[in-house]
């Protein structure tokens, strides 16, 4: 079974966003909450050992491993009728259960404490695939488990995994509500260095701009954590379907980020989707699918799943677009509709190499009805991107400059002597911030040049 | 003596000519000069006639016994044929006429001898006389040009239209003499697929082995000709039952054909043929499965032929209806064809699509042959990368097909390896170096595909081919693809070193990347789906299979010369490692391979342990080969976009040059 995919949802946000992912997996797929095979679900056109894998019974067990060092959501989650589904090896509580405290420095030196047992699941899930191709972590940035425990396994895995991919679907904690998580600045800083430095791929996962698009587009006054998830489900999802049904391209996850990634340090992707609906929106379709209606709605900012805020200087470029549609698509309107989005200069791109909106057309699952002849997703390497960071270095700032609680981050090891691993995560943000900065220039690939050999002196 | 030239106007076939004697010089002191004059001039008229009969005779007669025809000594032999029979015949029936007026002359010459004088007789046979030499010409032309079977249908209509209506009479008995052959042929043709043609004169011909050594151990029979120009066959069911290969022997010896047949209407006479081969072909080989076929439209499909009965002597009339035909009506010939055509493919591609699941299969086709199934591929090109890094030895070439049926069941496709296999040629077994052949290992794989019955008319040997050639360029271009991901995930991902010469191998990289996944987008979307949708959809339209075998080759040729593989030069291979030995005239194909060329380069100088300088200038070399490349192919684009014939290519430009990159680059050079 090649191009196999692990995937490990740490704390509580990565749990959840997790177990809707799986959840609509096996709906895709005809797959019931226990794992078997539904009698409608033939099998043949799909790929299910891409996420799952089949027990000696020939249930369907997901090649998941789930991480908490609390035991709320996991707990909901095994008296969910999806309890079976999960191999109970993979699922792996803290002893303790008193979760990280919204504290990365917990997090982290908690994870380096359990790393042993962790690393036990995962290497016997690496070892039970043919030829695994990557990790695919789902985590917040904000809290406490999913960012810190989440930052010291992805160095882990890097290490010893140097050669498989890991992508990440990273959720940031939305900016419109005043958050409970008062460090959450700091912890957004520190894991973003490890999003920076081992993450490959990081589908970035905006609360700000999901919370939005439910009010603003669902039409829902105060979106519940099941409704935004449902949303991440689908993007997450989508994004998979072309390992999952397989046509001419994109069947790996390397082909799949390879052509967004120019270069190594620009893989923070956005993604879009269209048309969004809810299960109770019964109002009539007015919308129109058509190719064209598509790939236009994807390339708005409101329909983007990451607020970027406004780009006042208007010089943000798209680096790289892949668009994947699905449905009852006409081949033929592909080539028209990038024409018209072209004429009218819908999208901008850089000016220091080559770029297009590649359209990959794939299959969908045949089980799950949807009321739209055509959907898409877009996922997106946009240099706005970098406001998001700007942000996060704004109120890191704020916060480091009152010294405000940097008490709770002493207490733990990697903290004990300085707090000099603050300011480098910040250097390294800010590197990040200039790097996108850059690309929006023509002078982009000399710039980094010059970089480099600042580096070296 | 005049009576005795009666007699020698009556009785042509005599060894000598005693009427000759009479110009001896002894004799001819009894003549009056005038007479002598005419009777010379009869005698010629009687030579010629004499000449006439002699061909009638020889070419006419039962004697079977060689093959070939002399008639005067000094000739060459003439091939025999059941046309040149019927052409002699023809004459026979011509100079019937003839042979009436003189035996009447005789008798009233009898009745009254006195009355007759020379003159007088000289009258009655110079009438015959421009006859006489219009059929010399035709007999004379045949002999030197030695036209054969249909041929002569064409010369004859050539000289059909004639001032004398004496001699458009004979013509028009010779033209019908010889279309009753014609017609017997064309009728067992049409309506059991055999081929009566002892002398290979039917405008369709069996060809000979087209190396299928299977086919070619059945029809061992096929003989050919002492004159080794027309193979002659005798074909019979049974044979044709035993290969499908065979149906493809036929073809259209457009020699043959007379030229007021249109060459289409040939086509079509072939199909019909073909099609009831295939027909007879499932049903000798089914004898016992056609019983479990309950649909009754199929059960007269259990008899022998594919046409039942009562549909036969319908058209068996309508045939004979043509051999009627007083004047040539090629429209006549064309709406019988069309009517017979309809109705078999009609039931044809009933069959096709019901019992055959056509569109399943093409999609399967698409699935395989054009990478539809990219998974499968993908794996299997990381199966062959793993053992292409093996030294080489004597299995590889059976490790390079179990590493196709691995793949297969790797993703879960084993039930379709039953259909498809790969083989890879034997040129690769032969091959002298051992090195070259690891990296042209692509050029010689051969996709198999196991036909349903009766989609032998779709996919012929020659459509399996197309299919193969896109088959391999469709995995050079995965295989680039895959190589390039590679060096993507060993070189560029997580690198965190800046320097100068790394950053021009990542630009090189993305760019390369950039070209080719844009390549395949557009052969993907642009190319295979757009013209898969078209196929399918007439398909699902229309109900004649030969308008669905017309769609199935718009498609092939379509998605072939969308993808720059059309070229007239067959013998062009892919070749990589090597630098440009191909010689397509596609020059936007030459640009591609270059540009494969140039990937499987990068890989090779990134793969070698080489010092950080000389992978440098490598690369810096690639880089600049790349870009003249890329300003190549974008003249080309930009140059054929104005042609409004070239749309397609558009559609590679706009995906290419999206954000004007390459064009503005072009400019700059240009500048």
């Amino acid at each position: 079974m090649p191009s196999e995919i692990i995937t490990l949802q740490l704390g509580q946000c990565g749990n959840q966003i997790g177990f809707e992912f799986w959840k609509r997996l096996c709906l895709e797929h005809g797959i019931s909450p226990s794992g078997v095979l539904e009698d409608f679900a033939t099998d043949g056109v799909d790929r299910k050992d891409v996420f799952f894998y089949q027990a000696d019974d020939d249930h369907y067990i997901p090649r998941a491993v789930l991480l908490d060092l609390e035991p709320r959501v996991i707990h909901s989650i095994m008296s969910s009728p999806y309890a079976k589904l999960y191999n109970p090896e993979n699922v792996y509580l803290s002893k303790h259960g008193g979760g990280a405290g919204n504290n990365w420095a917990s997090g982290y030196s908690q994870g380096e404490k359990l790393q042993e047992e962790v690393f036990d699941i995962i290497d016997r899930e690496a070892d039970g695939s043919d030829s695994l191709e990557g990790f695919v972590l789902c985590h917040s940035i904000a809290g406490g488990t999913g960012s810190g425990m989440g930052s010291y396994i992805m160095e882990r895995l890097s290490d010893r995994f140097p050669k498989k991919l890991i992508q990440t679907y990273s959720v940031f904690p939305n900016q419109d509500e005043i958050s409970d998580v008062v460090v959450q600045p700091y912890n957004s800083m520190l894991t973003l260095r490890r999003l920076t430095s081992c993450a490959d791929c990081v589908v970035v996962l905006d609360n700000t701009a999901l919370n939005r698009i439910a009010t603003d587009r669902l039409h829902i006054q105060n979106p519940s954590f099941t409704q935004i998830n449902t949303l991440v489900s689908t993007i997450m999802s989508v994004s998979t379907t072309t390992l999952r049904y397989p046509s001419y391209m994109n069947n790996n996850l390397i082909g799949l980020t390879a052509p967004l990634i120019p270069t190594p340090q620009l893989h923070f992707l956005m993604t879009g989707y269209t048309p969004l609906t809810t299960d109770n929106d019964q109002t009539v379709n007015v919308r129109k699918t058509t190719v064209l209606d598509v790939m236009r709605r994807l390339l708005q900012p409101k329909n983007m799943m990451v607020s970027t805020g406004p780009d006042k200087t208007n010089h943000h470029c798209y680096i790289s677009i892949l668009n994947i549609i699905q449905g009852e698509v006409d081949p033929t309107q592909v080539h028209k509709s990038l024409q018209r989005i072209r004429e009218r200069k819908l999208a901008q791109f850089i000016p220091w190499g080559p770029a297009s909106i590649q359209v990959a057309l794939s299959r969908s699952s045949p089980y799950v009805q949807s009321s739209h002849r055509v959907s898409g997703l877009m996922l997106a390497n946009h240099t706005s991107i970098c406001s998001l960071f700007e942000r996060a270095l704004g109120q890191y700032d704020k916060l480091k400059k009152r010294g405000a609680f940097l008490d709770q981050f002493r207490r733990e090891d990697i903290f004990k002597d300085d707090l000099s691993e603050l300011d480098d995560s910040r250097d390294v943000v800010d590197c990040l911030v200039q790097e996108y900065e850059a690309a929006t220039q023509p002078n982009y690939l000399q710039w980094s040049a010059k970089k480099g050999q600042e580096e070296i002196h | 003596m005049i009576h005795e030239v009666l007699l020698s106007c009556l009785n042509l076939e005599s060894k000598r000519l005693s009427l000759e004697d009479f110009t001896a010089a002894d004799v001819s002191t009894f003549l009056h000069p005038c007479e002598k004059y005419v009777l010379q001039d009869i005698i010629k008229i009687i030579n010629i006639l004499r000449d006439i009969e002699k061909f009638a005779k020889v070419c006419g007669s039962n004697n079977s016994s060689n093959r070939s025809v002399v008639i005067f000594d000094s000739d060459e032999p003439l091939q025999k044929g059941l046309y040149l029979k019927a052409f002699a015949n023809g004459i026979d029936t011509v100079l019937k006429d003839y042979f009436a007026d003189i035996t009447a002359l005789e008798r009233s010459y009898l009745q009254n001898p006195a009355n007759y004088s020379l003159l007088f007789i000289y009258r009655n046979l110079k009438s015959y006389e421009p006859l006489a030499l219009h059929l010399r010409k035709l007999i004379r032309v045949i002999r030197t040009q030695k036209l054969h079977g249909c041929e002569i249908m064409q010369y004859l209509h050539q000289n059909a239209e004639h001032g004398d209506k004496k001699i458009r009479a004979a013509i028009k008995t010779l033209q019908l003499a010889v279309n009753v052959v014609f017609f017997k042929q064309l009728t067992h043709w049409l309506l059991y697929a055999k081929i009566i043609d002892t002398y290979g004169e039917f405008f369709i011909q069996c060809a000979e082995g087209h190396g299928n050594s299977a086919a070619e151990s059945e029809t061992s029979k096929c003989a050919s000709t002492e004159s080794g120009k027309h193979a002659s066959t005798i074909t019979t069911l049974s044979k044709v039952a035993s290969t499908y290969a065979d149906i493809w022997r036929y073809e259209i010896c457009y020699d043959l054909l007379p030229h007021y047949l249109p060459a289409g209407w040939a086509e079509k006479v072939l199909f019909i043929g073909q099609t009831i081969l295939i027909f007879k072909a499932d049903a000798n080989k089914h004898k016992n499965l056609t019983q479990n076929w309950s649909k009754t439209e199929h059960t007269d499909l259990e008899d022998e032929s594919s046409l039942s009965n009562e549909k036969e002597h319908i058209y068996f009339g309508k045939i004979q209806m043509l051999q009627n035909d007083e004047e040539l009506n090629v429209q006549h010939y064309e709406s019988i064809v069309n009517e017979i055509k309809s109705y078999v493919t009609t039931r044809l591609s009933e069959i096709a699509i019901n019992q055959a699941d056509l569109v399943q299969q093409l999609k399967l086709m698409k699935d395989f042959f054009l990478l539809g199934r990219g998974e499968l591929f993908l794996e299997f090109l990381r199966l062959t990368y793993i053992i292409g890094k093996d030294k080489y030895n004597e299995n590889k070439v059976h490790d390079f097909v179990k590493a196709f049926e691995n793949a297969a069941h790797g993703v879960g496709v084993s039930e379709d390896l039953e259909r498809f296999s790969l083989s890879i040629a034997k040129p690769l077994l032969q091959g002298g170096n051992p090195k070259e052949l690891e990296h042209n290992y692509l050029q010689y794989m051969q996709l198999n595909y196991k036909i349903n019955w009766p989609l032998h008319l779709l996919f012929s040997p020659k459509v399996i081919e197309h299919y193969n050639i896109l088959f391999r360029f469709l995995l050079l271009i995965k295989k680039m693809q895959f190589e390039l991901h590679m060096l993507w995930s060993n070189n560029v991902r997580r690198c965190k070193m800046n320097t100068n010469e790394h950053l021009k191998l990542t630009n090189l990289l993305n760019q390369l990347m950039f070209f080719i996944d844009n390549l395949q987008y557009y052969i993907q979307v642009d190319v295979l789906e757009s013209q898969f949708s078209i196929l399918i959809n007439t398909i699902l339209n229309k109900a004649d299979f030969e308008e669905i075998q017309k769609a199935h080759s718009i498609f092939l040729s379509n998605i072939l010369s969308l993808c720059f593989l059309h070229s007239n030069d067959e013998t062009t291979k892919i070749n990589i490692n090597q630098f440009i030995i191909s010689q397509s005239n596609n020059p936007i194909y030459n640009i591609l391979i270059d540009v494969f060329n140039l990937c499987d380069n990068l890989s090779i100088v990134l793969g070698q342990e080489q010092s950080a300088q000389k992978a440098k200038d490598h690369v810096e070399q690639l880089d600049e080969r790349f870009g003249s490349l890329m300003d190549q192919l974008m003249n080309y684009l930009i140059a054929l976009k104005t042609n409004p014939t070239t749309t397609p290519l558009s559609q590679l430009l706009l995906r290419l040059d999206f954000n004007h990159w390459f064009s503005t680059k072009r400019k700059q050079t240009l500048d």
